[in-house]
């Protein structure tokens, strides 16, 4: 898991948002990562099922099929090394602390945001690789204490 | 405050009947006793008035008949014989039984005997006391009646004063009780209902409960009350969610903007032509999203608020629904979508823009929910009397919890069918103006085998072919001042 990768580092990107989906991958990619696109969680799943695990997940939200905390709990209930990839999560839900605090992963950015600091969560996501430790039966609605 | 027989407290009305039917009662009670009371004293007053009358004249004449014995003269006497009958005959204006007429019948005849004895000289002294005893007894007799008829007075003046103790103290302790249940029954839940009505708007979207107690009336309107907090909680939710969305679904636009404007920073250099070429046709697009939602919001704030104008016209269904699914060929990602029209004119009297918007909301609903690729169905039919425009697919059904946010309007829509006008309405705004238009919109979602909308809209009146203009009857009545 932790052998240096000489290739691009793989991002997959969970957007339902066609534009959204599509600008954000240009500037990652302009930063020089490797980026696949899913546009809701079910195809998110498709790729990781079939391709190589990518070396960082970006979600949205909010999506059709499969939302994205759906998407979190079903890398990890299937168990196949993709529990161990980092998740970053980007959306404009109004409780979008909360939501991150149930998927249990540090990385998060509420929309809108700057390419730049998209392109410097994905770094330091990277760097670290802080996989997802979800709190089961946390509560879904609760407001966060502080930032 | 025991709070013990609250919730079977009685209504105001029914107290109030009870207490006045018990205050009745009791004043017309103490009325009939005051006024036996008072004929009770007067024929005693009387009694005692005659008794003591009588005793007085008796004496009177007990004393006339010692003159009419003693006197030395005739002048005398013949004054003393006069004032004895007249005497006799002022006693007999206050007998009051037959025994005492009886009595002074007795005395008078008595005197009688002893005044003709006196003027014939035969007179003894054992006439002079027959006759004062007759007088004797005779006082006796009134002086025993006026003690009786004091007596009685006494008595009747003692029932009067427990009669007057008990009512006062009745009066009392209704008042008490009745004080006690209006400060328990109802002071207190109408102090309780006011300072509910003082909390509301509640914090944090939680209604105010007013408990349920005290009398029926306000029983009623604390449940009243209650629902109403509850509505208008649930109304303040509804307009929060509201506007949350709206500034959720700003997000997306807003997103996709910056990234694009990140492709032109002043402190890097230019990136190729063809990418800013994307770039702005990005922002073209994100900028007709916004001004398309700014369109919808607006809708929406008409239509929730009833006073959006339907500008109806004659128009035929089939080629509506024909021209929005034309709409959606090049939206991204994209779907087969599949046109089956009916064989006639399916010609209804509507809005044809808000028409467009329903049919857009529809199918933008359902292509969210079928994998990129699959199929939409767009079909239009005839039944009955009216005429309908499905969309569907055959295989995605769309989830419970998924299906509930699509009623809301601007939940998340996140394709380039979001540049289409109508999309963000929502479910619950699309059924209002299917409703508007005398139609409605039936919602079929079943996991195994796909989830299917349906408006219904009633068939324009077949108007005859001489009279058949482009506008209808009905429809063009309305519509010539609002369409010139």
């Amino acid at each position: 898991m932790s052998e240096a990768p000489s290739r691009a580092p793989c991002l997959l990107l969970a957007e339902d948002d066609a534009d959204v989906a599509e600008q954000l991958s240009i500037v990652l990619e302009d930063a020089g990562y490797a980026v696949k696109v899913a546009r809701n969680g079910v195809e998110a799943l498709a790729h990781m099922r079939i391709g190589p695990l990518p070396d960082l997940v970006l979600t949205d939200i909010e999506m059709p099929l499969l939302t994205g905390t759906e998407l979190a709990t079903r890398m990890l209930v299937e168990d196949c090394g993709r529990e161990h990839i980092p998740i970053v999560v980007l959306s404009g839900v109004a409780d979008l602390e909360a939501v991150v605090r149930r998927i249990g992963t540090p990385y998060f950015l509420a929309k809108p945001f700057r390419a730049d600091a998209a392109c410097a969560l994905v770094a330091r996501a990277l760097l670290e690789r802080t996989p997802p430790s979800p709190q089961f039966g946390a509560p879904a609605a609760e407001h966060p204490a502080g930032p | 405050m025991a709070a013990g027989a609250t919730g079977t407290s009685p209504s105001i009305g029914r107290v109030s009947v009870a207490v006045f039917s018990v205050l009745t009662t009791l004043a017309l009670v103490v009325c009939a006793a005051v006024a036996l009371l008072a004929s009770a004293l007067h024929r005693e007053g009387k009694l005692l008035a005659d008794g003591t009358e009588g005793v007085t004249r008796a004496t009177e004449a007990r004393f006339a008949l010692s003159l009419v014995a003693l006197a030395h003269s005739d002048d005398v006497r013949r004054e003393a014989e006069r004032h004895l009958r007249v005497v006799l005959q002022e006693a007999q204006l206050v007998v009051d039984t037959p025994e005492e007429a009886a009595l002074l019948e007795r005395a008078r005849d008595a005197a009688a005997a002893f005044v003709s004895r006196t003027e014939r000289g035969e007179a003894t002294r054992a006439d002079l006391d027959d006759a004062r005893g007759v007088l004797n007894e005779f006082v006796q007799l009134n002086a025993g009646q006026a003690r009786e008829a004091q007596a009685s007075a006494a008595r009747w003046t003692l029932a009067g004063t427990v009669l007057s103790v008990l009512v006062g103290g009745a009066i009392v302790v209704a008042v008490l009780v009745l004080l006690l249940w209006l400060r328990r029954e109802v002071v207190d839940p109408i102090r309780r209902l006011a300072e509910a009505i003082d909390r509301f708007p509640a914090r944090g979207g939680r209604a105010p409960h007013v408990p349920e107690t005290g009398a029926l009336e306000l029983r009623g309107l604390a449940a009243h009350l209650n629902r109403t907090a509850q509505a208008l909680a649930e109304a303040h939710r509804a307009r929060l969610a509201f506007i949350a969305a709206v500034a959720h679904d700003l997000r997306n636009p807003l997103t996709a903007i910056e990234m694009s404007v990140g492709a032109a920073r002043p402190d890097a250099p230019l990136p190729s032509e063809r990418r800013l070429r994307a770039a702005f046709a990005v922002i073209e697009r994100q900028v007709e999203r916004l001004a398309r939602m700014a369109g919808d919001f607006l809708d929406a704030t008409r239509i929730e608020e009833g006073v959006l104008e339907l500008r109806r016209r004659r128009v035929d269904l089939g080629e509506l629904a024909s021209e929005v699914a034309k709409r959606f060929e090049d939206v991204l990602p994209p779907h087969e979508i599949r046109l089956t029209s009916a064989d006639e004119e399916l010609e209804v009297d509507a809005d044809p823009v808000r028409v467009e918007q329903i049919l857009s909301n529809l199918i933008s609903n359902i292509m969210k929910f079928s994998p990129p690729g699959s199929e939409v169905e767009v079909t239009t039919f005839r039944r009955d009397d009216a005429v309908g425009v499905s969309v569907g697919n055959r295989l995605f059904g769309i989830r419970r919890d998924e299906l509930e946010q699509l009623w809301e309007p601007f939940r998340r829509s996140g394709s380039s069918a979001d540049t289409i006008p109508g999309v963000g309405l929502g479910l619950s705004l699309v059924r209002r103006l299917a409703e508007a238009h005398g139609g409605r919109l039936e919602v079929d979602s079943t996991p195994e085998r796909g989830a299917r909308f349906t408006l219904l809209l009633p068939l324009a009146p077949t108007l005859p072919y001489a009279v058949r203009p482009e506008l209808g009857a009905e429809g063009g009545r309305h519509h010539g001042a609002q369409h010139p």
